[in-house]
């Protein structure tokens, strides 16, 4: 059997480059999940409150994070409801203790 | 001072957010530091076809209403520098852009950007008008479809009349779009042609034509503006078009059926 060039790079042997559709699918339940009710415990007006006030508390304790580094998900899986929150830290020039 | 240009179509669903995504993506490739900015207040969709939706923070309507910088609001496109995306809010209304916070997010960004990207919402509204209110240029994008063309019609007379450019007694320069053009349906006579719609009935000089393609949804899809399929004929359009507004020449590609070879694809002409 023969794979892709992405493949062969990145996904071992066994892996297909995924179809577009079920990108489209995933990323379409994730943003669907937000705007709706996150099983009656969201709004999204709360989900968006709560991404400020995260957002805030981080900046808090490190400097120079922003907006564009974080990336929040909210999904649920089966049986768990799930809020998936990234940060990326900036370079960091300046700690003085390390 | 960035120039301002809207997006906009009267009817929805005929690839408003598709061309501006590729048109500001296509801008940015070329060096301009530019800005596309949703206008869809409630339905934002802007944020899913240039696929950051999971970076939206803050948005537009925050902007206005002083609860974030705008700054804070912008959202830089992960693969092309010099692109930003301003994204819609989800959740108010319309009625959120107040003609004074938008002409003073419209000025901040002026002040920093080469272009402004207004993708406008469908209809011919309160959004709509919001959208088109501080063009200098528009792209009129219509569907080779009576609904489509008759509601381009629609928003082409409101630009006219509406805008702060007309309001000064000056007009906004327009530009047409065709998109989801399908060369043999137009040879049947199946469907309107590309001078029925540019020269007979809206009488707008054309700036391209993009063919129906299957990478539109493939792109879309995965987030990735199309532009960036440079393999796709949908893509090659796009580019053709940022060409075209960069005042370069380009023969048109794409709107003649397709010959045997890929000669003829590559070089079909007007």
């Amino acid at each position: 059997m023969s794979n892709g060039f992405f493949a062969s790079l990145f996904g071992g042997s066994a892996k297909k480059q995924e179809s577009s559709a079920n990108i489209a699918a995933d990323r379409l339940r994730v943003i669907v999940q937000s705007d709706h009710r996150l099983s009656r415990r969201l709004t999204i007006e709360n989900i968006d409150k709560m991404k400020r006030e995260i957002l805030a508390v981080v900046n808090r304790y490190v400097n120079g994070v922003n907006v564009e580094d974080v990336d929040i998900k909210q999904r649920s899986d089966a049986n768990a409801d799930i809020l998936e929150m990234n940060v990326n830290l900036p370079d960091d020039h300046s700690t003085p203790h390390r | 001072m960035a120039k301002i240009v809207v997006v906009t179509s009267g009817k929805g669903g005929v690839g408003k957010t598709t061309t501006s995504a590729s048109f500001a993506t296509g801008l940015a490739k070329r060096g301009f530091k530019t800005v596309v900015i949703d206008f869809d207040v409630g339905l934002r969709n802007l944020d899913l076809i240039m696929g950051c939706e999971n970076r939206v923070v803050y948005d537009f309507v925050d902007v206005i209403t002083g609860q974030a910088r705008l700054s804070q609001a912008l959202i830089k496109d992960r693969a092309i520098d010099n692109l930003f995306i301003l994204p819609a809010s989800q959740t108010k209304d319309k009625d959120a852009l107040s003609d004074e916070g938008v002409a003073s997010v419209i000025e901040q960004l002026s002040a920093e950007f080469d272009y402004i990207v207004c993708d406008s919402p469908a209809g011919i509204e309160r959004g709509a008008i919001v959208a088109m209110y501080h063009a200098d240029e528009a792209l009129i994008v219509t569907n080779p479809e009576i609904s489509s063309v008759r509601d381009s019609d629609r928003i082409i007379g409101v630009l006219q009349s509406r805008s702060k450019r007309a309001e000064n007694g000056d007009s906004v320069r327009e530009h047409l779009v065709i998109t989801r053009f399908n060369p043999q349906r137009a040879e049947n006579k199946e469907m309107l042609s590309i001078d029925m719609i540019s020269k007979d009935i809206l009488k707008v000089p054309l700036i391209g034509v993009i063919p129906e393609c299957q990478s539109v949804l493939e792109a879309s899809n995965r987030g990735i503006p199309v532009i960036n399929y440079e393999q796709s004929e949908a893509g090659q359009a796009y580019d053709d078009v940022v060409a075209r507004f960069l005042n370069e020449e380009r023969p048109y590609r794409f709107i003649d059926v397709k010959k045997k070879g890929w000669f003829g694809r590559i070089f079909g002409d007007q």
